[in-house]
């Protein structure tokens, strides 16, 4: 059995629905995902999640991740009478589609994928196109003012040379507990698995406890950008999402 | 045994051993996967290679094999005998459907079609999800099981795969080593001159085209047999890019080249993983220096058994036998007419060639000489008029059929493949003619001597003598001949002259275009002089050139 | 509005037809050569003081030199060396200097899209009520510029004279005196410095990688077909139609549907009309 550090698509999608659905009152979505391996799953997620609670999709498309312009989609969402755009795209369609719905003049709220919050995506925009955006993800290392935290992400900033993302803070903590089964005595691939799945363990990004099937993260984070600066503020957490409304 | 087969003995049993005893088992994964790629780039050698066409469609016949053998696996726990040539039949069946839009179209256009149809069927595979699963692809596709034996992974798939590539082998060995390897080379370095052999091109390239489909498909189900899984990256341009690598690098021509080239592009990436991310951009630099430095890939660096003749003068008397009688066909062109935009290239045309007849056509630059050879010949059609060979019509006949039929051309520059010997192209020339004695042919044409030499290392004079041979080896009844002595010493002027009073002799209709007077008029029968795509003058050759109207068009030029 | 992307892919488009015209040879690397012009601006903002917020139409000449040296290496090493060899020869060496250009870039850079800064300043303009982005104005009238220039190079200069000479009749041109290698780099070399223009103008408000070259020579090479083989006014439209149709019909179907109808096309067009939907303007040598 395979152990994941990082909240699978079942928890990061749950967590992207009901911001939009409970925070936002968005009643008509639309949603925009990549015709991806990545893409497929998760609008299928997404679908399933908004249905639950009462907002079904006015919109569903799939882009190509080589489509160029934006533009077509963005007027289809816009003649759906959708109140928000949800997105599940790659890093760089995310980006784009940002750009082309700022340039377009698309004033309804946009709730982005992981895909997001990797720095690469918040770098290829403006911070006057990034304000208002809104994106689901595991954590937010950059977001958080706490002690341990700010430690982590200046000791990631030094050793790589980049911001930390949610994924280097999953892998952050997944090593720590690794490590911390060995130090409590597990000498084979078996008792660190056996470890890992019994009890919860603390760590930066949230509280991790095995499902059964391998899952240890449910949690997820709403994090939404200002004008000012690339660096997103975490706006709401969800904690134990099962991945099942 | 010449060396070149001992090299291919040794180097399949060096490596059936490493397979046997010496491979892990991530290595005999590799090696399936190399004799999954012989299969389809032995399929790509026939359209790319032999037909010389750059189709781009080659990985999507891989892919439509193989969704049809995950569709049918995977959905319908269909059997490997019942997968297999459906895949091989959905490759075929879109080839043949795609195939009449998109064969007759040139080279560039062709690889723009191929390539628009690939991006199409990727695009289904991605976006119809029911049926194909879309981006994630389906899984659970069985292993190779035939008859309800399950074939294990490892050494026994290994075995099957490279089975089946020897089965491809035999195929394509059978498909191009008879004459038709001979048809396809002309094809491809003298696409003039198809025609005039007597091949239908079209025919030659369909055939090309669904052997490389059916090897496509075939390749695609072993793969999705092997990998368990189909998904939309079987139908990637990257599998017909590393197609292209494979057959460029390994050779286009032959099965040593699909094995080598399939072997390396699977080996490399493990034996130069220190590139890492720089990987492909080794392989581009390969393929470059391969087509610039060694266009017939290693194949064709490896072909040190094979020397060829020093090139000869040929002059060596062959011992004459008697000409056969081939008799001859009467040709009458009548009121012929053929504009080029604005230009009347033929006004208007009559004329009549009795067999055993020598009519020579004169004019000026731009008289509409060539024109009227090739309308006759069907290599161009006349806009109004008509062409009867021996009382059939034959003015609207594909140019092949002409020549099937008895009439034949030379061309002003000799058509000849330069890789080809001289017997390789007379033969050819009589392929619909069985019975017919290639060397009595070469004997008359004082071409024994030469007959084993490839045509690019002869002298231009006898060239010109085996462009002429070419024509009459097919036994037509009637000739036109563009231009025979242009660029000949008198000497050999003289023999070409007495060839064709042969052949009079023997009955041929034979219609002569040349600018050299001098040459003509000894020759010809009958003398024609054409101007502005009109026929000025008809008669002797004394009374043609004593006419005014002759002299002011043909040589008013020159005293101007 | 279509006519931002439609413009670059005119762009590309001329560029294709450039060498073409000079070589009978399709040039497959010509949508690297865009992603390499773009790149090209990506690095050159390094050596740009950050705060400064300086146009990135500055870069241009930059772009523009760096790219036609590119046009110059892939002439000298895919082209000149097998000019005589049949044409299918063309493709395959274009298609490895594309993988060489791709897979090196990926290398360097990495995968992910890039972008240059702003052409010219963000936001939008308005123009007789309508508001249109700044940067899809500039891209519009930087392409146009460009496409006019062309346009007065070949129609008033000698070099055009030229260059015109040795696409309709080789070897008259070679028999006047005309240095036909000269003139078959030149064009290589202008005909990338186009794409390279147009990756610069794509690489802010579209985003550059280095997988992008693949659709955009798809894309020049159907917009040549459709306006008519070797036609320079007949790609830059047949560009600007593939665009306006993708956004048209992309915005009343689905993007999926749009792309696979205008295979669709180019299959209907190739059976019924070869010589393109607008004519192909001399014989064909390729």
């Amino acid at each position: 059995m395979s152990i994941g550090f990082f909240p699978g698509d079942a928890v990061v999608k749950t967590a992207q629905a009901r911001y939009a659905v409970e925070e936002r009152g968005v009643k008509r979505p639309a949603i925009i995902s990549q015709t991806t391996a990545y893409g497929q799953s998760g609008r299928a997620e997404l679908e399933r999640n908004l249905t639950a609670i009462g907002a079904s999709p006015v919109l569903q498309e799939a882009l190509d991740i080589s489509v160029k312009d934006m533009l077509p989609v963005l007027l289809k969402v816009q003649r759906s009478g959708a109140d928000a755009l949800l997105l599940h795209l790659h890093s760089g369609p995310t980006a784009l589609i940002i750009r082309h719905a700022r340039a377009l003049g698309l004033d309804i709220p946009i709730i982005a994928g992981s895909a997001m919050h990797q720095p690469e995506t918040a770098a290829l925009l403006e911070p006057a196109e990034l304000n208002g955006v809104c994106a689901e993800s595991g954590s937010s290392p950059v977001s958080d003012d706490s002690e341990e935290m700010r430690e982590f992400v200046d000791a990631y900033r030094r050793s790589f040379d980049r911001e930390p993302d949610a994924f280097a803070l999953g892998q952050y903590d997944g090593a720590k507990m690794i490590l911390a089964a060995l130090a409590a005595g597990a000498k084979t691939a078996d008792e660190v698995r056996t470890h890992l799945q019994t009890a919860s363990h603390a760590g930066l990004a949230m509280n991790y406890r095995s499902d059964g099937k391998g899952n240890m993260a449910h949690s997820a984070v709403i994090i939404c950008y200002g004008a000012e600066d690339r660096v997103p503020q975490i706006v709401k957490r969800y904690e134990n999402l099962t991945g099942t409304l | 045994m010449n060396p070149r087969n001992s090299l291919m003995i040794f180097g399949g049993g060096g490596l059936a051993i490493y397979a046997l005893f010496f491979a892990s088992s991530y290595d005999q994964r590799l090696l399936t996967l190399s004799g999954i790629y012989v299969v389809l780039v032995l399929g790509y050698q026939f359209i790319f290679g032999h037909a010389g066409a750059l189709s781009l469609a080659q990985g999507a016949f891989f892919g439509l094999g193989a969704y049809t053998s995950g569709i049918l696996g995977s959905q319908y726990g269909a059997e490997f005998l019942v997968t297999f040539p459906l895949s091989v039949a959905a490759a075929v069946t879109i080839a043949v459907l795609v195939s009449i839009p998109v064969l007759r179209l040139q080279s560039h256009y062709f690889a723009l079609a191929t390539l628009a149809l690939s991006q199409l069927l990727l695009l289904i595979a991605i976006n119809w999800e029911p049926v194909t699963g879309g981006a994630n692809g389906l899984s659970g596709v069985p292993p190779v099981r035939i008859l309800g034996w399950q074939l294990a992974r490892g050494l026994p798939l290994l075995s099957f795969v490279w089975i089946i590539a020897g089965l491809a082998m035999l195929v394509s060995y059978w498909q191009i080593n008879t004459a038709r390897k001979a048809a396809f080379t002309v094809m491809r370095e003298t696409p003039l001159a198809t025609a005039a052999f007597g091949i239908d091109r079209s025919m030659l390239r369909f055939r090309a085209f669904l052997l490389s489909a059916a090897f496509g498909g075939a390749a695609g189900a072993l793969f999705v047999h092997t990998n368990r899984v189909v998904s939309p990256e079987t139908l990637s341009f990257g599998v017909m890019i590393t197609c292209l690598t494979m057959t460029v690098v390994g050779g286009r021509f032959g099965i040593p080249g699909a094995v080598i080239g399939a072997l390396l592009l699977t080996h490399l990436p493990e034996w130069f993983r220190g590139l890492q991310e720089y990987y492909l951009v080794a392989v581009g630099v390969l393929l470059l220096a391969t087509v610039v430095f060694a266009p017939n890939g290693i194949e064709g660096l490896l072909r040190f058994g094979k020397s060829s003749p020093k090139p000869s003068a040929g002059t060596a008397t062959d011992e004459k036998s008697e000409p056969a009688d081939i008799g001859g066909s009467e040709l009458i062109a009548t009121h012929l007419s053929k504009r080029y935009g604005g230009v009347r290239a033929l006004d208007d045309v009559n004329l009549r060639i009795q067999p055993g007849e020598i009519v020579g056509v004169i004019g000026p630059n731009g008289a509409g000489k060539t024109t009227l050879a090739n309308i006759l010949t069907g290599s161009a059609t006349s806009d109004a008029g008509t062409v009867t060979l021996a009382g059939h019509d034959i003015t609207h006949a594909p140019e092949y059929q002409i020549a099937q039929l008895g009439l034949t051309r030379t061309f002003q520059t000799p058509q000849l493949p330069a890789d080809l010997s001289v017997r390789d192209i007379i033969r050819i020339a009589q392929a619909d003619r069985p019975a017919a004695n290639t060397d009595a042919v070469l004997r008359n044409f004082n071409l024994l001597a030469v007959a084993d030499m490839p045509c690019g290392t002869i002298a231009h004079g006898i060239r010109r003598r085996v462009e002429v041979c070419r024509a009459v080896a097919a036994e037509p009844g009637a000739l036109v001949l563009d231009e025979p002595g242009a660029g000949l010493s008198p000497e050999e002027q003289g023999e070409i002259s007495a060839l064709c009073r042969t052949l009079a002799e023997n009955g041929l209709a034979i219609l002569l275009i040349d600018h050299n007077v001098a040459f003509l008029k000894p020759l010809v029968t009958r003398m024609v002089c054409m101007e502005s795509g009109r026929i000025i003058a008809d008669g002797t050759p004394e009374d043609v050139l004593a006419d005014p109207r002759v002299q002011d068009a043909y040589f008013g030029v020159t005293t101007l | 509005m279509p006519f931002p992307l439609g413009a670059a892919y005119a762009l590309v488009a001329l560029g294709f037809v450039l060498v073409l015209n000079a070589t009978t040879a399709v040039n497959f690397a010509h949508g690297e050569s865009v992603v390499a012009g773009g790149f090209t601006a990506v690095a050159l903002t390094f050596f740009l003081p950050p705060d400064l917020r300086i146009p990135g139409l500055i870069l241009l000449p930059g772009v523009v030199v760096v790219t036609a040296v590119l046009g110059l290496a892939i002439g000298a090493l895919a082209y000149l060396p097998i000019r005589n060899r049949p044409p299918v020869s063309v493709f395959v060496t274009t298609i490895a200097v594309g993988m060489i250009v791709a897979n090196g870039l990926n290398a360097t850079f990495g995968a992910a899209p890039r972008t240059a800064p702003p052409l010219i300043g963000v936001g939008t303009i308005d123009l007789i009520g309508v508001s249109i982005s700044r940067q899809s104005l500039v891209i519009i009238a930087t392409a146009c510029v460009l496409i006019g220039g062309l346009a007065i190079v070949l129609q008033r200069t000698q070099l055009g004279r030229q260059f015109r000479a040795c696409s309709q009749d080789p070897e008259m041109a070679r028999a006047i005196g005309i240095r036909l290698t000269r003139i078959t780099l030149l064009s290589f070399a202008l005909g990338t410095a186009f794409a390279g223009a147009a990756g610069l103008l794509l690489a802010h408000q579209f985003f550059i990688s280095p997988a992008d070259g693949a659709p955009l020579i798809l894309k020049a090479y159907i917009a040549v077909v459709i306006g008519g083989w070797g036609s320079l006014r007949g790609a830059a439209l047949g560009a600007l139609l593939i665009a306006v149709f993708e956004v048209g019909v992309a915005a009343i179907s689905s993007q999926p549907l749009a792309e696979g109808l205008l295979y669709v096309i180019v299959l209907v067009v190739l059976f019924l009309r070869p010589q393109g939907l607008l004519g192909e303007p001399q014989q064909v040598r390729a």
